[in-house]
């Protein structure tokens, strides 16, 4: 069966999906343990906008992406903060107003074409060695900046006020989290598209949570789950020739599925 | 001199769009007080706590801690904090006791955040403290809303703070863990010698708990020891007219 290693597009398809599946969820813990987990997908839509910019300047579209998603994260995570409006207010106008540019530019480009799909729906066997490396180093640096600052993150995503009054830098430490979820939505993009983009960042974090004893262990799980989506997700893919990240989307749902089923008939 | 005041609120006032919220407040918080900080829902309590904190900044006037004006204050962890309905969380998620207490030993002194013996062992003496050394690896929905605000507590024990603030301690807890809630605040203000602030309310319970009160209504009603302000035109003052007081005996 292991046939499928012998092309090097699913080598490739395997490493940048396994990184992804690390970083992915995370991330997502911090994000769904802040009430925020609507934020990937407001970051996936502007990364539309990213990859448009991408398209119509002729620059590889994963680096226009980043840099417009962490401009937009920094914006959204400043009018959250201010509150002056709702929370999810601003997201609610950052989605559409993300596809709303990225409509516009598309134009430009002269349309939809073939590769603003693979962005749409992602397309991970069809990776560029270039795009590898450029997921596997920012994976790593997303990985170590999360562990290094982890006990900050934890206290400022779960009680921001208390840690601002504990002299934990809350503001820095806000930005720090939403500008890796913002790389880490445009590496995700490439592997499961920008509609499904926050499917990978929370399922396997709300698996994990029907499980998990402790935060630390949640995200253990969390990454286990979402590593075991991503490489059965591509078997599928291959031997079945369906799109991988709609297998990949559909078997963390069914791990979800799965895990929640037997938690409600174990409980009393 | 300067040693024993804490807290030291000069001339403070503070105003959201909606208009002012604070006028004028000045008061000091002495080392080894049990302070409790009352009045009607919206006088501006937990808005004067959150300046004191410096969560907000205030309009005009100005604040000192440990005899430091606010704004070159570095200390936090010198200051213990339990705020309002903390941490509620209705849905099930994966967080233990001790991740909750261990929250209290992240500083702003350290940029990484490699938990040292210190650490641990201030987490641990945090939790016996509040008598929860036995529920660290439970996970906090597992808890009562009396053990869930324990939990807080020991949270903001584990800095080893000089001084606690907690803003309404005990809403939403049930009257037997309230009255041990109280006899873990005297603990802590007497063995401990904690310097407490308790804003609350529930002017009949701190009346009878702190050493002394200060009445928030916008300005500064009163202030003293609870027999010598909780007199006559008191309540008036504090609350209208048409509001009815009754000190029951513990």
């Amino acid at each position: 069966m292991f046939e499928i290693f012998q092309y090097s597009f699913m080598v490739r398809a395997f490493a940048a999906g396994i990184m992804i599946a690390v970083v992915a969820p995370l991330i997502g813990n911090f994000l769904v343990i802040k009430r925020f987990s609507l934020i990937a997908d407001t970051l996936a839509h502007l990364a539309l906008a990213g990859v448009a910019i991408g398209l119509l300047t002729n620059t590889q579209p994963l680096s226009a992406t980043i840099v417009l998603t962490a401009v937009a994260a920094i914006g959204i995570e400043r009018l959250r903060a201010s509150k002056n409006i709702p929370a999810d207010a601003v997201l609610a106008m950052f989605l559409p107003g993300g596809l709303a540019l990225a409509i516009v530019l598309i134009s430009f480009a002269n349309g939809f074409n073939i590769d603003l799909f693979t962005y749409l729906f992602g397309s991970i066997m069809t990776v560029k060695e270039s795009e590898i490396w450029l997921i596997i180093g920012l994976g790593i640096a997303t990985v170590t900046v999360i562990l290094l600052l982890y006990k900050k993150l934890l206290y400022a995503s779960f009680d921001e006020e208390s840690a601002r009054a504990s002299g934990v830098p809350v503001e820095p430490i806000n930005i720090v989290l939403i500008v890796l979820t913002a790389i880490t939505v445009s590496l995700a993009m490439r592997a499961v598209g920008i509609l499904l983009v926050g499917a990978l960042m929370v399922i396997p974090v709300v698996t994990a949570m029907q499980l998990g004893r402790s935060f630390f262990q949640g995200m253990f799980l969390s990454v286990l789950f979402a590593l075991m989506a991503v490489i059965a997700g591509l078997f599928i893919a291959y031997y079945l020739n369906v799109p991988a990240g709609g297998a990949i989307v559909l078997v963390s749902l069914i791990i979800f599925g799965l895990i929640a089923l037997t938690n409600i008939r174990l409980r009393p | 001199m300067k040693d024993k005041i804490l807290v030291s609120i000069d001339h403070v006032s503070f105003s959201y769009a909606t208009g002012l919220v604070l006028d004028s407040i000045t008061l000091a918080i002495k080392r080894g007080e049990f302070l409790g900080i009352i009045g009607p829902n919206g006088s501006g309590k937990t808005t004067l706590i959150k300046i004191m904190l410096g969560i907000l900044r205030s309009s005009t006037g100005s604040i000192s801690l440990f005899g430091q004006n606010i704004d070159k204050f570095k200390d936090w962890s010198k200051i213990g904090y339990v705020p309002q309905k903390a941490g509620a969380m209705a849905v099930r998620f994966p967080i233990t006791v001790e991740e909750i207490a261990g929250m209290g030993r992240v500083s702003n002194k350290r940029f990484l955040d490699f938990s040292s013996d210190e650490d641990r062992e201030a987490v641990s003496d945090a939790l016996d403290a509040v008598d929860l050394a036995d529920y660290r690896k439970r996970l906090l929905t597992e808890l009562s809303g009396g053990q869930q605000q324990r939990v807080f507590i020991a949270r903001a024990l584990a800095s080893k703070p000089e001084l606690l603030i907690l803003d309404e301690p005990t809403v939403g807890v049930d009257i037997d863990s309230e009255t041990r809630f109280y006899e873990l605040l005297k603990d802590l203000n007497e063995k401990h010698k904690l310097t407490l602030v308790l804003v609350s309310h529930d002017i009949d319970v701190v009346a009878h708990e702190v050493q002394t009160i200060a009445c928030v209504n916008r300005t500064l009603v009163c202030h003293g020891r609870p027999q010598e302000v909780i007199t006559g035109d008191f309540i008036e003052k504090l609350y209208g007219k048409h509001l009815r007081f009754i000190v029951h005996g513990h």
